[in-house]
């Protein structure tokens, strides 16, 4: 139960179930489908896959980095056989090769073998992992930020209304001035609010707010969110007011979950594993790399540093 | 100024219908010199396009990001400009003849459409919008080729052009590399359109039609990338998700604007 879980496939089936309903839904916006439980029980399902996959994966992922092959029991492993002239010529040039490459290189000698072991790219190899991390985080902060309140506050110019009590209790707003501003061609460029916070009549803070520039005091966010004109054509304008928590949440998740995706972009992750087998002067390797161009790439790059390399 | 952006886009045209007979012709008969001159065009309608957006620029005083006609004019800029680098980078044999219908199909659209200028509205009046855009732009461009490459594979898997197109590996390979390219710059256009969306609306996310949809897309090419971790997902599989991807990103992009109103209307 806990594997067909936590697999991927379960993953890539939760997402088509929700690419499924959230066309259903832009189609049918009456019906509300994004509120309904089965919706966001299809989210809080994706994850909790996601929680799994990489709760699972995560300290794999270290492990592997980290971990340097060991010979097992001074055996060949499997693969093919190159003969060295001079295994220590060969360990000396392949270490300063890989390093001017800007590999990280790490020699560890057992009983009969050498093992080199260089990587590269770990930050694309991380990449995803920090993805799904800061996915994890976004997610977490939507849910508190969803218990968050809002409303729409209607006011005249120069009178005053409360802000609701889940929002701010006791406190006050006073809209001082509306207007709104024109560019130099005569196009709207915005509208603009200043306001005062009041509590009871002492003044706690005045700012202006406009569209795309919010107005924030305390956790309280004023958004410019509309105007308009009584029968008597005197004007209002209309804020909305928001207390979440959960923003600040977000907006580190969406911080992280970019610069991952920048990660994607640096070089691709390859490691390689050599064995020279010093009695015999024999070496063998393998390379890790999603990449066949650059596996191939690096075959022939350490095939080279053997000069041909004598297959035995 | 109409005049002569209409005349850069008709520019764009002929150069895109004249290498899309070369291309064809190069495709049918293995004439070498036939694809250069058709890249040449191509180069140029790269150029016209540009322009394009150039003079668009001067003319409103703004990138052309702030109505139907503008956005479908920078997807197109992105269009040319992916297809120019793939082109250049991978020269692969029948991606001209089956890409520049699509880029000569947004162009004709274009040309049918009103052109216009507007003001850009108080919402859009933000340094958002030009990141926004931008990825949007880059992302949508990509996809477009990778859309082709997909069916190029399929078209191949189902045994058409056997011995003209390209190796099947060599198509998956194509399409993966684009995806991979194309999709942190589509998490970073949902990223900055939530964080811009909190700043003008007060919610980062409000299930907007376009929200909706840009997450549906999202989630396909997802599953693109997830599905070639699956053996058997590999191959026709996932080429599948490569074109329905592109398909939802084209009604995001058109099809949202006009059946699906919301607060992203005016584009």
């Amino acid at each position: 139960m806990l594997k067909r879980m936590t697999s991927m496939k379960t993953a890539i089936t939760i997402m088509l179930l929700l690419i499924v309903t959230s066309i259903l839904a832009t189609f049918l916006p009456d019906f509300n489908i994004y509120q309904t439980i089965w919706y966001r029980g299809l989210l809080l399902f994706l994850c909790i896959n996601l929680l799994f996959c990489t709760a699972k994966g995560l300290p794999m992922v270290f492990k592997n980095l980290k971990t340097i092959p060991t010979p097992n029991k001074n055996k060949f492993i499997s693969g093919k056989k190159y003969k060295l002239e001079n295994d220590k010529h060969f360990e000396k040039n392949t270490r300063a090769s890989l390093t001017a490459q800007g590999y990280a290189v790490k020699i560890s000698k057992f009983e009969q073998t050498t093992v080199i072991s260089a990587h590269k790219g770990v930050i694309n190899y991380l990449a995803p992992h920090v993805l799904h991390v800061a996915l994890i985080i976004v997610f977490v902060g939507a849910l508190l930020y969803s218990f968050g309140t809002t409303d729409n506050l209607y006011c005249y110019v120069g009178e005053s209304v409360a802000l609701p009590k889940e929002v701010m209790p006791t406190v006050k707003m006073r809209v001082d001035s509306f207007k709104t501003l024109y560019d130099h061609d005569g196009s709207i460029d915005n509208w603009q609010s200043k306001i005062t916070l009041l509590k009871g009549s002492t003044p706690l803070i005045s700012g202006s707010l406009k569209v795309n520039r919010p107005f924030e005091y305390s956790g309280v966010k004023f958004y410019q969110s509309g105007y308009g004109y009584d029968q008597q054509l005197r004007p209002y304008t209309i804020l909305n007011v928001k207390r979440a928590s959960g923003g600040s949440i977000i907006m580190f998740g969406l911080v992280i979950m970019a610069a991952s995706s920048l990660f994607f972009w640096s070089g691709s992750y390859r490691k390689i594993n050599i064995f020279i087998h010093r009695r015999d002067n024999i070496m063998q390797f393998n390379i890790y790399c999603k990449h066949k161009e650059i596996k191939e790439i690096l075959t022939n790059q350490i095939l080279q540093t053997i000069k041909g390399g004598k297959l035995c | 100024m109409l005049t002569i952006q209409s005349v850069s886009l008709s520019l764009s045209l002929t150069t895109y219908v004249m290498s899309f007979i070369l291309y064809a012709a190069n495709f049918f008969n293995a004439q070498v010199q036939y694809k250069q001159v058709a890249k040449i065009f191509v180069i140029i309608a790269f150029i016209a396009t540009s322009a394009t957006v150039i003079i668009r620029t001067f003319e409103t005083g703004h990138p052309p990001f702030s109505n139907m006609f503008e956005f479908a004019l920078a997807f197109l800029w992105g269009m040319s400009l992916a297809f120019l680098v793939v082109e250049f980078k991978c020269d692969l044999k029948g991606l001209g003849m089956f890409f520049t219908p699509l880029v000569i199909g947004m162009l004709m659209w274009l040309l049918t459409m009103d052109q216009g200028t507007e003001p850009l509205m108080p919402a859009l009046r933000s340094n958002w919008l030009y990141i926004h855009v931008f990825t949007a732009v880059i992302a949508y461009g990509a996809f477009a080729v990778s859309f082709i490459s997909a069916i190029m594979y399929l078209l191949k898997a189902a045994g058409f052009f056997q011995f003209l197109l390209p190796a099947l590996e060599t198509l998956d390979n194509l399409t993966y590399k684009i995806i991979s390219f194309a999709m942190p710059f589509m998490t970073l256009l949902i990223i900055t359109g939530a964080i811009w969306a909190e700043e003008a609306w007060g919610s980062y996310w409000s299930w907007d039609p376009k929200e909706t949809w840009s997450l549906i897309t999202w989630l396909i090419y997802i599953g693109f990338l997830h599905a070639r971790l699956i053996g058997k997902w590999q191959g026709k599989k996932s080429m599948w998700f490569a074109i329905i991807g592109f398909l939802a990103v084209l009604f995001t992009f058109a099809g949202v604007t006009y059946l699906l109103p919301g607060m992203h209307s005016y584009a």
